[in-house]
């Protein structure tokens, strides 16, 4: 006689493994991903930061093309903003930024030897913003992301950590 | 017993050589008057102008908990102008600890430079981009001439109506805050860990030197093994007396230790630190901090 389905042991056996697993599946993920977002504060504050640092970039660019137009470093910048805002992970964007910012010094210098030593005006304050975000970043946003990014990868390291952090996708970025 | 000698002398030196790094850790020297909101190291104001820095902030903090200090100086204490103003926001606590709405303004008379930062809670209302035109207009050309009274002036009268546009009047007073770090207590417990750190190297040493010779020059076989250094000149005085209680908490915790970057022992960037509160009155920090950057001349 044919077993009903709820009668049949093998079967009960195999949905009982697969619920075990999945249950550790799911509960290691959920902790992993919880691991994971616990640096999405610093993360956003970074991001914010390098915001703010590529808008003061942008103003550079726009006063820089009314002073000099066919400079070499005007086109490296605006290269440089287009790769920063392609990237789509912080450490993506962070190197985009950084690798801009003795093109952008250049191209300060170059526009202001144009426009003449205007002390105050937007260029000057621009540059001053743009620069002030470098430290920012440099002395704090960055080192605090790192730290609980650090932080949280180690979490990921371990097995079956990475063995269930790779399948579920979750990573975290250190920047370095 | 050479090897011992060395072992003491490499370990003296390696906690002298400790001490040595460690000191910049500590906390700047300057430390706020009582007036708090105007510290005149380089003599080049005037007592008007002081009051006025001092009557207004006191308006200022009542209504929006904001603080805007003024400090002049000759000396930066080895550090960069940019690096001296973002620590002295942090470990002064320049604004509300709320809102971390502080401005700090330094001119390093010597060197012929200053500095603007603001507290981290105003870093978008109140920009780098504003302060450096507020600095360009109203503090450059009298710095330049060398009438610093002057531009301290027009720049305070500046930044104010800048911290007052951005903000927002408190529905109560904010409540004095106790100060961050006593200059005396603080300093007084600075010197007397190193004085104590000192002596143990001292005891150490002499311990080293005094050791009795038998050990070294006894038979081959049979003698006691030489006891660890530190026991080597008392160890024949009789048994050891009890040992106390378990370590106590020591100097500080993971937050808490010697200027550590985010506060607490002998005068980190976020408060805390030694000391009771001041005795009679005068204005204190509000616990505000900054994430550094700021305007400075020519930048």
């Amino acid at each position: 006689m044919q077993k009903r389905f709820t009668e049949n042991r093998a079967v009960a056996w195999i949905v009982l493994c697969a619920v075990v697993l999945a249950s550790v599946f799911g509960f290691g993920a959920w902790k992993l991903s919880a691991a994971a977002s616990s640096c999405d504060a610093t993360a956003g504050v970074l991001r914010d930061d390098l915001a703010m640092q590529m808008n003061a970039a942008r103003a550079i660019v726009t006063a820089a093309e009314q002073a000099v137009p066919d400079a070499m470093t005007l086109q490296s910048v605006k290269e440089g903003l287009a790769a920063y805002d392609e990237a789509d992970t912080l450490s993506g964007q962070y190197d985009a930024a950084a690798s801009l910012s003795s093109d952008v010094a250049l191209l300060y210098e170059e526009a202001r030897a144009v426009l003449g030593d205007e002390k105050g005006g937007a260029l000057q304050t621009q540059y001053s913003e743009y620069n002030s975000r470098a430290t920012i970043i440099r002395q704090t946003s960055l080192p605090e992301y790192n730290e609980q990014a650090r932080a949280a990868a180690s979490k990921l390291s371990g097995f079956p950590a990475s063995l269930i952090a790779s399948v579920a996708g979750i990573s975290v970025d250190v920047i370095e | 017993m050479k090897k011992r000698m060395r072992g003491a002398l490499t370990l003296v030196l390696a906690v002298c050589l400790t001490l040595v790094l460690a000191a910049p850790a500590f906390a700047l020297d300057l430390q706020p008057t009582d007036d708090f909101y105007v510290y005149d190291g380089a003599n080049v104001l005037s007592e008007s102008t002081e009051r006025t820095i001092v009557s207004q902030n006191e308006t200022l903090y009542a209504t929006y908990g904001a603080q805007i200090v003024v400090v002049t100086t000759n000396d930066t204490e080895g550090y960069s102008l940019e690096d001296f103003t973002y620590q002295l926001f942090n470990e002064w606590g320049v604004g509300s600890a709320e809102e971390n709405n502080g401005v700090l303004l330094v001119l390093d008379i010597a060197d012929e430079d200053y500095q603007c930062l603001q507290g981290s809670g105003i870093e978008y209302s109140l920009p780098t981009s504003t302060l450096s035109r507020i600095l360009n207009e109203s503090l450059e050309p009298d710095f330049a001439a060398g009438d610093y009274d002057a531009g301290v002036q027009k720049t305070f009268a500046a930044l104010y109506s800048a911290v007052e546009d951005i903000s927002t009047p408190l529905a109560s007073p904010p409540t004095q805050r106790e100060p961050q770090t006593q200059q005396s207590t603080g300093r007084v417990v600075e010197f007397m860990f190193v004085f104590i750190v000192l002596a143990v190297i001292a005891i150490l040493v002499i311990a080293a030197l005094s050791r009795p010779r038998f050990y070294g020059r006894g038979p081959r076989y049979g003698a006691p093994p030489p006891p660890p250094i530190w026991f080597s000149s008392w160890h024949h005085r009789g048994p050891r007396p009890p040992r106390g209680p378990g370590p106590g908490p020591g100097f500080g915790g993971p937050r808490g230790g010697f200027g550590g970057p985010r506060g607490g022992g002998f005068g980190g960037p976020r408060g805390g630190g030694f000391g009771g509160p001041r005795g009679g009155g005068g204005h204190f920090g509000g616990g505000g901090g900054s994430r550094g950057g700021g305007a400075g001349r020519g930048h």
